[in-house]
């Protein structure tokens, strides 16, 4: 998966020019804020692997002496047929997190509210670091870069809305009934009244 | 400036500024609530302004009868000698002539006097023509006129004996515009009467009957000019107190049922300005504000507009009241009373609303809560309370004697009472609800959801029906009270002939 | 970080009594400095507006102790309390923030002006506030002529006009699509970061992100907050 992402992600930096090797490497850490963390070696080996599928090709080498690489009409086929299929990513259901919560939920002896909120502040706090970083950017910040900060955040809001999702199924099954009639408390029934009128203005 | 000033007079202008948007902003409760505050500050204004130029126990009342005169006798030399020496005096004739119309002879009243003098100013109004002079002529009041139809320059055949006269003036008797007569000099009375003076004595002077009164022994039967007695003014105050009493009562009422609907809609607002950091004081002041706000302006207006009425419809205030308006005077403390009673009035109505303002939980009403409180049955209590010390009050001071300050002190504390015990009953009308068909269960269950608007209305209405029962009732005690009155002033001796 | 701007000493807040008790917060101690914005979070009935409401001094807490910069609300009669939340604490609501019958410049300046400051010198501090929310142009509408981002822009420079230094903000962006909300966070946030403090209740976690910390509430309970902030070489796990 990650090769293939990074194969794919290579490739597209070439759709704007012919590269060499290291340029390659800054230009593609420009746009995820050397978030993928890529050596040198590895960009090399993928560059490799793209001249031998035929989608690049070395068109000679610069003032420097390095060997310069361009993208062939293979490869522009290739890279337009990727933006062009839908990420199947048969990752997602082998999620540590969901298998955490899954386990924690059936294992017995386990505190599944203490697990959420242990993943909730977490969570939360990697949420407040993006939207810091997200925040500090500004219109000349690499729009790439800008796109996968929001796919971060997006993601953990999801994550979050999982987990308390997760607790309150976990709590209604613990606590049969207390769910389904809520309204038996009278306290419970005032707010509930109270938000009913609020919402009802 | 004190930091405590600096609120006060902050807060005032606040409040003023957000009552002042809000009475524009909400047209429809301000024009109505205007309305109930301006009509009766209109009438007030119009009655008030015919009560002092036309009737009642005021010196108007006397001067249609007397001029300015201050004493009548009847003319003789025992009278004439018992004046002080500077009185000036006009002879005054009245009796009963006939005169020759369409339909046959008529008798009817006739005056002979100088219309001219002075000391008759007040008794009768010229409105055509010129005063008569010498025994051919004649001035016929404006229902005389209009019944022969005859007007300056026709002739009329009146008298004992039958003479013709020519009509130079068209007069109207102070004392009644209705009546037809005739006025002719005093030098030439048109049948057989008694002579009398009216007599303006000089000033400071007083004159007292000569020792001993009495027709047989030469005397005269005279008639002194006095104002009203103490028990008189003491009856008309009281009348004046319960009227103003009870109608004030129902417009603080009805006013105040409009502006505890207002407050109720303004509530959001109210509490979102206690969050700011309005006190329940300063809170309180808009509700109050926008009463005093809406008090005043009814009052300019309506001492404004009953000021211009009563100048424009003269003529329909005369025929009304049947008595000319002459040197008319603007009663000015008492339009001040009225624009004061309704800027009050205006006050009163939003200070029940402002109070609860002021004094709910600003959570609750950010939230949009009702408040269930105790309030309705403490208010019950108090109500019960109020119940029977009105009725007390009414039972100890309801005989003759009572005084009538006391009188409105318990019926506007039974309406209080009444007011007070409407809540709980509203309330529990919204129990039995339940057993009702459809539209009878919403309408009881939304007057008891809205209690204290409800309980304003119940209560201007209850207001409304004690008040014109109890007229009604004050009415037929009158009516049904015997006729032994006799127009007689005291002093004046009547002998019935 | 200088001194606690509002500080939670072991809170609890119970309604009603006997059998009927309702544990609205418990035991709940926590503080805001100035220039820090506290998101609060939790499901429905967990306690939040009820911790805003006693941070604000519009309820009372049955135990334990609520201070404004040292000051304990308890102490203070409604007078006291309604003087502070005029000169130090502003409130922004979900909705309805706005008194409907003033302009927007007169809902800023309606604080100051119940404090006895003058007309002029409110309405100059109200323009002064609604220029910092991006809204100097907009002073003379009314509620009825702004949208509902430009409402509660307006509430935030009501909520810090003058002296005032922390704004109690209860879902200020729930009535809101997600670009009006972002904007309204933008000017909380820039307000926050020129010196006030915050808090901020919210059940959005994306909005929550904006806070400097998280605090969560459950059953009236604090349960837990959010770490310390990590360097974006560690946020990226990059390799430096």
């Amino acid at each position: 998966m990650q090769r293939n992402a990074v194969r794919w992600g290579l490739l597209a930096v070439f759709a704007d020019g012919p590269k060499y090797g290291y340029q390659l490497k800054s230009e593609f850490d420009a746009h995820t804020s050397g978030s993928w963390a890529l050596n040198v070696g590895q960009v090399y080996t993928t560059l490799d692997r793209l001249a031998r599928d035929g989608y690049v090709a070395p068109i000679g080498s610069n003032a420097d002496g390095r060997e310069v690489f361009a993208i062939t009409d293979q490869g522009r086929e290739a890279l337009a047929s990727w933006f062009g299929t839908p990420v199947t990513d048969t990752d997602r259901p082998r999620s540590e997190l969901a298998i955490k919560l899954a386990m924690a939920a059936v294992a017995p002896g386990v505190d599944v509210a203490a697990v959420v909120q242990v993943q909730r502040a977490e969570s939360m706090r990697q949420m407040r670091d993006y939207t810091d970083l997200r925040r500090q950017a500004d219109e000349s910040d690499d729009v790439a870069w800008l796109l996968l900060v929001d796919h971060l955040i997006f993601t953990l809001e999801s994550e979050v809305r999982w987990l308390d999702h997760v607790e309150a199924t976990v709590l209604r099954r613990a606590r049969p009934g207390r769910g389904r009639t809520p309204l038996k408390t009278p306290a419970l029934a005032d707010q509930h009244c109270t938000e009913v009128e609020v919402s009802g203005r | 400036m004190t930091r405590t000033a600096g609120e006060f007079v902050g807060s005032w202008r606040a409040a003023l500024r957000v009552a002042r948007r809000s009475t524009v902003r909400h047209r429809g409760r301000s024009i109505l609530i205007f309305m109930m505050l301006f009509l009766p500050a209109y009438a007030a204004t119009v009655l008030v302004m015919s009560w002092a130029n036309l009737s009642g126990t005021s010196a108007q009342e006397l001067s249609f009868r007397m001029g300015q005169a201050d004493l009548i006798v009847d003319d003789g030399d025992a009278a004439r000698t018992s004046l002080p020496s500077a009185s000036r005096s006009v002879p005054l004739t009245q009796g009963r002539t006939v005169v020759a119309g369409p339909a046959g002879l008529a008798a009817l009243e006739y005056e002979a006097t100088d219309l001219e003098n002075p000391i008759n100013r007040g008794r009768y109004v010229l409105r055509a023509g010129r005063a008569p002079q010498g025994a051919a002529e004649v001035a016929v009041t404006h229902t005389l006129a209009r019944e022969l139809d005859v007007r300056p320059g026709d002739e009329v055949v009146a008298g004992m004996p039958q003479r013709s006269l020519t009509v130079v003036g068209v007069v109207d008797w102070s004392r009644s515009l209705r009546q037809a007569g005739l006025l002719v000099s005093a030098e030439a009375p048109l049948s057989g009467a008694r002579a009398k003076l009216l007599v303006k004595l000089p000033a400071g002077q007083s004159w007292s009957p000569p020792q001993p009164g009495g027709l047989e022994s030469g005397g005269f039967s005279y008639t002194y000019r006095e104002g009203p007695t103490a028990a008189e003014k003491a009856v008309e105050a009281a009348a004046i107190l319960l009227v103003t009493t009870f109608a004030g009562a129902q417009v603080v009422l009805l006013a105040g049922a409009a502006f505890v609907v207002g407050a109720r809609r303004q509530r959001r607002d109210l509490a979102m300005i206690a969050a700011v950091g309005g006190t329940g004081r300063q809170v309180r002041r808009i509700v109050l504000a926008s009463g005093l706000l809406l008090g005043t302006a009814a009052a300019i207006a309506g001492a404004g507009a009953g000021l211009l009425t009563f100048t424009l419809a003269g003529p329909l205030i005369e025929a009304i009241a049947d008595h000319p308006l002459i040197d008319v005077s603007i009663p000015f403390p008492s339009i001040a009373g009225v624009a004061a009673v309704t800027t009050t009035v205006g006050a009163l109505a939003a200070l029940l609303p402002a109070r609860t303002a002021g004094h709910g939980p600003v959570r609750a009403d950010l939230g949009g809560q009702r408040t269930r409180s105790r309030l309705d049955l403490a208010a019950l209590v108090a109500g019960m309370i109020l119940l029977v010390a009105g009725t007390g009050v009414l039972v100890l001071a309801g005989n003759p004697e009572g005084r009538a300050e006391l009188l409105a002190l318990g019926a506007v504390t039974q309406l209080l009472g009444v007011v007070a015990c409407t809540p709980a009953l509203v309330r529990l009308t919204g129990r039995v609800a339940a057993a009702l068909p459809m539209p009878g269960r919403l309408a009881l269950r939304h007057g008891a959801r809205h209690r204290l608007r409800t309980a304003a209305a119940v209560a201007a209405v209850t207001a409304a029906t004690a008040g014109s029962v109890s007229l009604a009732i004050v009415g037929t005690a009158r009516s049904h009270a015997p006729a032994t009155q006799h127009p007689t002033r005291p002093g004046q001796i009547r002998l019935e002939a | 970080m200088s001194a606690a701007v509002l500080r939670f000493a072991g809170v609890s807040r119970a309604y009603g009594s006997g059998e009927q008790t309702v544990h609205a917060l418990a035991e709940v101690s926590f503080e805001v400095a100035a220039g820090e914005l506290v998101a609060v979070m939790g499901p429905s009935g967990s306690g939040k507006s009820t911790l805003l409401a006693l941070a604000g001094g519009l309820d009372a807490p049955t135990s334990g102790a609520v201070f404004m910069e040292d000051v304990e609300l308890g102490a203070l009669d409604a007078a006291a309390l309604a003087r502070l939340r005029r000169d130090r604490v502003g409130y922004v609501f979900q909705d309805y923030n706005l008194v409907t019958d003033l302009t927007a410049a007169e809902n800023v300046a309606l604080p100051r002006e119940l404090a006895g400051v003058g007309t002029r010198a409110a309405r100059r501090e109200a323009i002064a506030a609604l220029a910092e929310v991006g809204l100097a142009d907009m002073a003379g509408r009314f509620p009825d002529q702004l949208s509902g981002g430009q409402q509660q822009r307006i509430a935030i420079a009501r909520a810090l006009v003058g002296q005032r230094r922390l704004v109690l903000a209860d879902e200020p962006t729930g009535a809101l699509d997600s670009r009006t909300s972002l904007a309204v966070l933008e000017v909380l946030r820039a307000r926050i970061d020129a010196g006030a403090a915050g808090v901020l209740v919210t059940h959005e976690p994306r909005y929550a992100g904006w806070a400097d910390r998280t605090i969560f509430l459950r059953d009236g309970r604090l349960v837990d907050a959010t770490g310390p902030r990590q360097t974006p070489e560690q946020l990226l796990g990059r390799t430096a």
